[in-house]
This record gives C-alpha cells, sequence and structure tokens, in this order.
C-alpha cells in the first residue's frame, strides 16, 4: 500500500490508511515535496514587490527547509505508529519531480492501493494544481482512495 | 480560471488597443490624447495580466509614447526622470542595508522580546513590530525578514500547519501588521512614492515624508486597534502558553551578541536620513537625502556594491517611471481633460461619495494585481474624475494610494500575503472572511478619516 500526501488534514488519513493495513502488507509513505510552490515566490515577489533576487531567493530557501523538515518529521511519526502497532512501513521524502519515477512502480504492479491526500487550497502558480496523477490513475488497474484535505473523494475499489 | 482571465485581459487589451488607435477620432479629442488612451488600454491589460514583466510593460510604454506620436522622443524620456525614483532609488539601498547587515532583524527580536507574555501579547508584538518596521523599509522585506523568526517561534511551540489556529494567526498577524504599516511614510511601499510622482507631474504639487505621515497615520493607527482587538477579544487561542516560544526567541537575542560595528554605522546613517526627511525636507529635498544617505552606506563601508545589486529588484525602477510616464501622457495630450469633459461628466455622484467608491474600487482592484499596478492604472482616470468635481488633487492621490496598500487576503496583490501564505499555515478560504472583515474596517477608517480629521488639519476635499 502506497501513501502520498499533502499537509492539510492528515491525521485521519494516516488513521484510515492504518486500518486499511493487514499485518503481511507493507505501507510505504512518500512526502511529494511540492517545490512549485515556493519557486513561484520570487517571480511573484520580484514582480510586485521592491527588494531583488537575494532577498526572494532567501524566503524561497526558507519555505522549502521548512517544507522538508515538515515532511521529515510527519514521516517520522508515521514510522513511530507503524512500529508502536507492529505494521511494516517503509518512508520516503521525494520531489514532485521524481513523480515519473513513482508512476513507473505504480504501472508495474509495486503497490496493491495507493492513497493520496490532497488539498483543495488554490495559490498563485496554476502549476501547483495539475495534478496529472488524477488522469493517469484512470488507467491504471489498481485500487485507490483520493482525499482532499483528510475528506475521502474518490474510491475505487 | 485564472489563466483563462488573463488571456481574455490580454486580447481583449490588444483589441481595444488597435480598436481605439483605429477609430475616426471624436470631436475634441486630438490624435495624440486618442493614442494616449490607446497606450494606457494597453499598458493596463499588460499590468493587469502581468503578461510580461511590470516592468517591461513600462518599458513598452515609453517606446510607443513617441512612437505613436503622443509626446516628442525627447519628452517621453525626459518623463522618466522623476525625483521620485530617485528618492526610491536611495530608499531601496538603504533597505537593502537593513535586511543584509541583520539591522532589520535585530530591531524585530528587540521589540518581540517586549511582548512574550501570553499567547494574544506575543501576536500583538508581531502585529505591531511588523507595522513599525514597514515604516521604515518595504513591507515585503519586512515579511521576509520575519518569515523565518514567525517560523522559529511556531516551530518552538509545536503548532500543526493547517490546524492551529494559533499557527494561522502568527503569520496572519506578520503580514497584517506589514501591509497596515506600509502605507503610513513613503517608505513601507513604493506605490505611495508612484502616487506622488504622479501627483507632481500632473498637478505640480508636492507632498513631503512629513506631510505625508501627517495625511496618512490615523488610517494605519485606526487599522492596528481594531485588527488587535479582532485578535484579543474575537479569535480563539489554542494554546495556553508561549514559555518555548519565550525561550527560542531569547536563545536567538543571545546568540546574536552586541551590535556589530556595520549595524551600528547604518543605524546612525538611518536616524539622520530619518530626521532630515521628517524635519529638514523644505531645505534638503528628500530625494536627495534618500540618495546622499545611500553613498553614506557605501562610504562608511556598511555594504559593497555587489551585495546590493542582489538585494535591489532595479525593474521596479523601471517600472515606476515607465508609468508615471504613460500617466503623464495621459495629462499632457489634453486626454483626461477629454475624459472628463465627454465621458466622467455623466456620473451623478456627490464628491464624498465618488472618494469612497474610488477607495473601495481600489481596494478590491489591488487584491488581485499588484498595489503599484493598481496605482498607476486608477490614479490617471481618478484625476480626470476629480477635475470635474473640482476635488484637491492631494485627496485623490491619497484615495488611490492609501486603500491601493491594503490588500488583506489573496497573495497576488501584496508579497506579505504571498509569503505569510508560503508557510502553509492556513488555507486562503481561512483569510478571506477576516481579510473581508479588515477591508470593511480600512474602508470605514478612511471614511472617517476623509470626513472629519483631512478637513481638521485643513486638506479639504474640494478645492
Amino acid at each position: 500500500m502506497l501513501l502520498l500526501f499533502s499537509f492539510a488534514s492528515l491525521d485521519k488519513v494516516i488513521e484510515d490508511s492504518f486500518k486499511l493495513l493487514t499485518k503481511e502488507n507493507q505501507l510505504q509513505v512518500i512526502a511529494v515535496l511540492e517545490e512549485e510552490l515556493p519557486a513561484s515566490l520570487p517571480k511573484l515577489i520580484s514582480q510586485i514587490g521592491f527588494l531583488g533576487e537575494k532577498v526572494t531567493e532567501d524566503v524561497k530557501e526558507i519555505i522549502l527547509k521548512e517544507y522538508k523538515k515538515r515532511g521529515v518529521e510527519t514521516l517520522k511519526s508515521i514510522s513511530a505508529k507503524g512500529m508502536e502497532e507492529g505494521y511494516q512501513v517503509k518512508v520516503e521524502q521525494i520531489a514532485k519531480t521524481a513523480l515519473p519515477n513513482l508512476k513507473q512502480d505504480l504501472q508495474q504492479g509495486e503497490f496493491s492501493q495507493l492513497i493520496i491526500n490532497y488539498t483543495r487550497d488554490q495559490f498563485i502558480s496554476k502549476d501547483v494544481l495539475a495534478y496529472e496523477i488524477d488522469d493517469f490513475l484512470e488507467g491504471l488497474d489498481i485500487s485507490y482512495r483520493i482525499y482532499y484535505d483528510g475528506k475521502l473523494a474518490t474510491e475505487k475499489q | 480560471m485564472f489563466k483563462r482571465l488573463k488571456d481574455f485581459i490580454i486580447i481583449g487589451g490588444i483589441i481595444l488597443f488597435l480598436s481605439v488607435l483605429l477609430l475616426p477620432q471624436p470631436e475634441g479629442l486630438t490624435v495624440a490624447a486618442k493614442s494616449s488612451i490607446a497606450l494606457f488600454i494597453l499598458c493596463l491589460s499588460l499590468w493587469i495580466s502581468n503578461a510580461i514583466p511590470l516592468a517591461i510593460t513600462s518599458l513598452l510604454g515609453i517606446i510607443l509614447i513617441p512612437l505613436l506620436g503622443i509626446l516628442e522622443l525627447d519628452e517621453a524620456f525626459a518623463l522618466f526622470g522623476n525625483k521620485a525614483i530617485f528618492f526610491i532609488l536611495g530608499a531601496l539601498i538603504l533597505a537593502a542595508g537593513i535586511y543584509q547587515t541583520g539591522l532589520g532583524s535585530r530591531i524585530a527580536f528587540s521589540i518581540l522580546k517586549k511582548f512574550g507574555q501570553s499567547p494574544r501579547k506575543l501576536l500583538l508584538g508581531i502585529l505591531l513590530t511588523s507595522a513599525l518596521l514597514s515604516c521604515i523599509m518595504p513591507e515585503h522585506a519586512v515579511a521576509a525578514l520575519l518569515l523565518p523568526i514567525i517560523l522559529e517561534v511556531a516551530t518552538s511551540l509545536e503548532l500543526k500547519p493547517l490546524e492551529s489556529n494559533y499557527g494561522k494567526l502568527l503569520f496572519l498577524s506578520m503580514a497584517w501588521g506589514a501591509i497596515i504599516g506600509g502605507i503610513t511614510t513613503f517608505l513601507g511601499g513604493a506605490r505611495n512614492l508612484l502616487a506622488v510622482g504622479l501627483l507632481e507631474k500632473n498637478y505640480d504639487i508636492s507632498i513631503g515624508f512629513f506631510e505625508w505621515i501627517k495625511y496618512s497615520w490615523p488610517i494605519p493607527t485606526l487599522i492596528l486597534l481594531v485588527t488587535y482587538f479582532i485578535i484579543a477579544k474575537l479569535v480563539k487561542i489554542d494554546i495556553d502558553s508561549i514559555e518555548l516560544a519565550r525561550e527560542t526567541l531569547e536563545a536567538e537575542i543571545t546568540s546574536r551578541g552586541a551590535m556589530s560595528s556595520k549595524e551600528k554605522k547604518l543605524m546612525l546613517v538611518l536616524i539622520a536620513v530619518l530626521f532630515s526627511w521628517l524635519f529638514l525636507s523644505s531645505i534638503i529635498d528628500i530625494a536627495i537625502t534618500s540618495i546622499l544617505g545611500a553613498v553614506l552606506t557605501f562610504a562608511i563601508q556598511v555594504v559593497e556594491w555587489h551585495d546590493i545589486e542582489e538585494y535591489v529588484n532595479w525593474g521596479v525602477i523601471l517600472m515606476y517611471g515607465g508609468a508615471i510616464a504613460v500617466a503623464t501622457s495621459l495629462v499632457r495630450t489634453g486626454a483626461t481633460n477629454w475624459l472628463s469633459e465627454a465621458v466622467f461628466v455623466h456620473l451623478n455622484l456627490s464628491p464624498f461619495i465618488f472618494l469612497i467608491f474610488l477607495a473601495i474600487f481600489t481596494m478590491l482592484l489591488t487584491e488581485g494585481i499588484s498595489n503599484a499596478a493598481a496605482v498607476a492604472i486608477v490614479l490617471p482616470l481618478a484625476y480626470s474624475i476629480g477635475d470635474i468635481y473640482q476635488i484637491n488633487p492631494i485627496i485623490i492621490t491619497l484615495s488611490v494610494a492609501l486603500p491601493g496598500g491594503l490588500a488583506f487576503s489573496l497573495p497576488m496583490g501584496s508579497p506579505p500575503n504571498a509569503i505569510a501564505y508560503s508557510s502553509g499555515y492556513y488555507r486562503i478560504s481561512d483569510v478571506v472572511k477576516f481579510g473581508l472583515i479588515l477591508m470593511l474596517i480600512s474602508w470605514l477608517a478612511y471614511m472617517l478619516v476623509a470626513k472629519f480629521y483631512w478637513p481638521l488639519i485643513g486638506l479639504k476635499i474640494l478645492i
């Protein structure tokens, strides 16, 4: 089973994932680092703002570092929960650019079930909302659950 | 949806530009004036849609002025040499120094540590720190400078992004403080200077640094008071203690040690510059002081050129110079007079009602586009209408520039919002409700000040 997540109301999704998990299965959790959001900041700030590239890059770096840290902490807490409850849990953090490799694994049937938690929130960059993985899933023979901000939106058995 | 709207604005703008250029000449409008209206429409669509960088739109505007026969080449380029541009240049260099030397962060920590007693007081501290710093440096630099500090606070308190109400409030206080404080002086946002530059080019009236504060201060003060009341009384605080955050702040202050010699030297330059802007502007023009301050920071080795190159957004200079040239060409060709007499004269509003509509219109516009672009677009048209009603152009300038800085909800209009939002601690939906409340409060504050305070200090609505 594979869990991909955004941070929006994640607790409920983690709970559900563990409920679906059997002792024979392994839960692989992947935090996808959304680099587009902080990357869109320098452009926005330098176009409408007052200070230059260094300041905007500073902001981008701070935000990226924070996202990475949050991802690592969340993954750690899921690992700890898995260990405590006696499940096999493997955790990993990837950049969004690494999604094609993940898609390949999904196509090759590496996972029995897929769980994704998206957020409906919108932001400056249209790229952030480009959930191309949705179209990809339609052509895939795998059971999946898609959550938006912790609420189950689509399910395929 | 945004992409379609953007395309619509660009294509609509180009079609309108060509249509106005090619349409037969209406009575009373010269060819040059008609072309200047067409050019303004084109620039307006490009500034709103951000199809090309704002600065490049301004450059396009400057070259199209002589190409379309609106003004002579020399006259068009001369409009770029506005003293407001030189003030901005000096202020940018000084602000870059405050950011680069760490003086800004030090000031922030010094103010914040006085408010570390309770969760609500810390929020007040962030709001005030942000607002005060925005009086001496650009609001987005303030947000950029405070972001790592607020993130440290949020982490030390183990606040969960998107879930903790206190987490949301920390970042919103930072952004809103910067936005509110940013309208107080020329330094918080260069749109204030852009507006003053336009006033000077169109009416030959100057507003000094001190005068601006004299006109503006009640609005940010009222908004800050109400914002604090909302934070103190109305919002739910979901933590009991900020002891861990206080310890983090104190540890950070200790690790910074004493002020460096560069910080001390820069502090002295800043005090001297602020003193001159406030009290000596009748003897030394504020643009001269600004450049002198910038030169001093190099002379006493506070900053070096290659540092400043990276910290300054040079495109802003081009954007402002071009915006002033495009807007002024409307006046010089008589286009604004024609618009007043042929189009806007049919509006049947009382001057005060017109002003309050102008303020809310600018506020709404600036939620979606850069506030400098909002000022560049609205102000020339507002002057045209203001001339019909014989409204004091200073009042028109303030009624566009002050509300034009108050974008509280969306990340697109104001960099502090974008920076706070990118922290990931809140959703747009969390902020829209409060943003709308703040917008209404700001509108009310503007109305009160325009109706009662400005006449009290001798600034009459009608000429």
